[in-house]
């Protein structure tokens, strides 16, 4: 009988770490957010080792710009990652896009490379 | 299960929730678990919110789930055979972590005085109730 007193314990702080999580903010990410995301989840995974952070950038809704900050990493053709980025864009319905790859640690950035995607 | 016991849980376990929920519902559907429920537009937004307003809408919620928590272990607590030592600081820190956590280690979730001084306040009027 004790037993199952504990175990009532254990439910009752399930239930309420349940409906505490259940109140997490969440965004809403629909339209040109949705595209980002999908661009961002395709481009970035097989990239991680050198990209910090892929977005818009600028906030406004008519943005056409995207920026990828990148760690400072020897060895990478910037344009051909430019180049990439913007066949991932276009797969993602972001078409005809600038892209801009930035460096990390300077100030004002370093432009890696930029690039008007077709 | 008696009706006393029932009452007791349905005011101070059940109805917290609900009003807590409902807050939620009507002015911060930015959550998870309105936003499962299709909802997504606020009665007032928060910019056209006073102070007062605010304060309701974002701390009343940690307040609500604070209390109903603390009765929860509370009610639990009495239906023992005897008392458990410092199960009142057990409460207390439970209440305690679930508000630092947000700000400290859980991403979408913020912290900030008030929601503090509400859910504390949430505990001490529970532990207060349950000694009556």
């Amino acid at each position: 009988m004790k037993r199952y007193r504990f175990l009532l314990l254990a439910f009752i702080l399930f239930v309420y770490a349940f409906s505490f999580i259940a109140t997490k903010r969440v965004e809403l990410c629909t339209g040109d957010c949705e595209k980002v995301a999908i661009f961002r989840n395709g481009f970035y995974p097989t990239r991680e080792s050198y990209i910090l952070g892929i977005g818009r950038c600028s906030d406004n809704r008519i943005s056409d710009t995207l920026c990828i900050t990148v760690r400072d990493t020897s060895g990478i053709d910037w344009n051909v990652v430019a180049d990439s980025a913007c066949i991932y864009a276009t797969r993602a319905g972001l078409p005809a896009q600038k892209i801009f790859i930035f460096r990390t640690g300077t100030n004002p950035p370093d432009t890696l490379a930029k690039k008007q995607c077709p | 299960m008696n009706a006393r016991l029932l009452i007791r849980l349905l005011l101070h376990c059940v109805l917290p929730l609900v009003i807590g929920f409902a807050i939620y519902y009507f002015f911060r559907p930015e959550v998870a678990v309105i936003r499962w429920t299709g909802h997504h537009t606020p009665l007032i937004p928060v910019s056209e919110m006073n102070d007062w307003q605010r304060l309701l809408v974002f701390s009343g919620p940690d307040f609500c789930w604070s209390y109903s928590l603390s009765a929860a272990l509370f009610i639990w607590q009495k239906a023992q055979d005897r008392p458990l030592p410092y199960f009142t600081l057990f409460v207390f820190l439970i209440i305690l972590l679930s508000e630092l956590l947000q700000g400290w280690a859980l991403p979408g979730f913020t912290l900030d005085w008030a929601d503090l001084i509400a859910a504390l306040s949430a505990f001490g009027l529970s532990w207060m109730f349950k000694a009556r």
